[in-house]
């Protein structure tokens, strides 16, 4: 093994760029097997990473909204255990922001599926999955059509209950769309008032009795959301 | 102003499952790691996500960290760095994400490590005076901003074999200056 005051200057190199992430491919993984069993190795790692890391001296410390860490507390201990706020349950839904890249894909499916697609009208998607349940439903709006469509990849309604669509506008109160059928593929009418063009909406997918929600609002386990975006 | 004896004590405490200690953590260092990755990403929506995901992966590894040696502040900025990278990685997708388990030592500094790693720490800014400018800019922008070998080599208008030639002159200077 390598003394300790004495490293190979290559692996010193190789140390520094691996700390500073420039190591890829073959190489990295190379890298990565021999830190698990070489503790000199690893000690030069740390060596470079202690001293990078004053480098964040000069980053200007920026709070983040008071959403996350109800986010955080929601995605690490459940909401259930924490009696979370119904404004922080939406705080959590709009977490999801990121479209994934199967989401587009399965979109440029479903657009040839889809009837009457205007080629020129903006187009909008929300994919509507969640961390706790398997249920992944991607929803697909083209502006003017009076039907918001989804198909569903994954999950389904446990026996006995059905899976209701709603949409939040801002920081409002969540809207009822409707239940969604058992099929894969369908299509529900935009509620009067709801503009899922306008950039501020997010779906989202609760668990409910069969009927659906007797309040007017979610009463079980939000399955998942997403925020409706401009594909 | 929390210290960096709080800082490991709240994340000695973190470790054995204690909520009210996160929430004390991520009081006292939510600010500085959002920085962290708000300047890999540069979106404050991405950031957000990415910074739940940090604070995810702090719960959950927290007792990983005392055998680790390094100081507490370094832990958490190499956890947010990484994942911050990882994000800005995934949505290129260039592959190379920096793997944040791996990443971290596993068994903790060497002996000459530990001794020098709180009392020395400060020095790189004293040795990166010691790179020309175009250099340091070149290892600022890999640590903090998450540049790839390629990336450097498109800012700079050089060929990719010869930025990592003198990227390694440079971490070969400071190591040089880091040993004085």
């Amino acid at each position: 093994m390598t003394d300790t005051f004495t490293p190979d200057p290559n692996d010193e190199m190789l140390a520094a760029e691996y700390a500073l992430g420039l190591l890829q491919g073959d190489e990295l993984r190379r890298f990565q097997l021999r830190l698990a069993s070489e503790a000199d190795l690893d000690g030069r790692v740390g060596f470079w990473q202690e001293r990078l890391a004053t480098l964040t001296d000069e980053v200007a410390a920026t709070r983040p909204s008071a959403t996350v860490k109800a986010r955080i507390d929601i995605a690490l201990f459940g909401e259930s255990s924490t009696g979370t706020p119904l404004l922080a349950r939406l705080a959590f839904w709009r977490g999801f922001s990121l479209v994934s890249l199967a989401t587009a894909a399965g979109l440029a499916a479903f657009l040839f599926l889809s009837p009457t697609p205007t080629p020129t009208a903006p187009v909008f998607t929300a994919e509507i999955a969640g961390d706790a349940s398997d249920l992944r439903v991607v929803a697909f709006y083209q502006a003017g059509w009076p039907n918001v469509r989804f198909r569903r990849s994954e999950g389904a309604a446990t026996p006995g209950r059905v899976l209701e669509l709603w949409a939040i506008i801002g920081d409002g109160a969540p809207v009822s769309v409707g239940l969604l059928p058992d099929g894969d593929n369908g299509a529900l009418p935009v509620p009067a008032g709801v503009d899922l063009s306008a950039g501020n909406v997010t779906l989202a997918i609760s668990d409910e009795p069969a009927g659906g929600s007797p309040t007017g609002q979610p009463t079980g386990d939000i399955l998942g959301a997403g925020p409706v975006t401009s594909l | 102003m929390t210290s960096q004896d709080d800082i490991d004590r709240m994340i000695a405490r973190v470790a054995l499952s204690d909520r009210q200690a996160f929430a004390e953590l991520y009081d006292a260092t939510s600010a500085k790691l959002m920085g962290v990755a708000l300047r890999v990403l540069k979106d404050r929506a991405v950031a957000e996500d990415a910074l739940q995901d940090i604070y995810v992966k702090i719960w959950r590894n927290a007792d990983r960290y005392t055998a680790r040696g390094l100081s507490p502040m370094t832990w958490l900025i190499t956890i947010a760095r990484n994942t911050a990278i990882d994000r800005l990685r995934a949505r290129r997708e260039t592959g190379g994400g920096m793997d944040l388990i791996e990443s971290l030592p596993a068994s903790g500094l060497t002996p000459e490590g530990t001794a020098i790693a709180r009392s020395e720490a400060k020095r790189i800014a004293g040795c990166m005076d010691e790179l020309s400018p175009e250099h340091r800019d070149a290892v600022r922008g890999a640590y903090l901003e998450g540049h790839t070998y390629a990336d450097l080599a498109n800012r700079h208008d050089v060929p990719l074999n010869t930025v990592r030639t003198w990227l390694r002159r440079s971490l070969q200077t400071l190591r040089d200056c880091l040993s004085r």
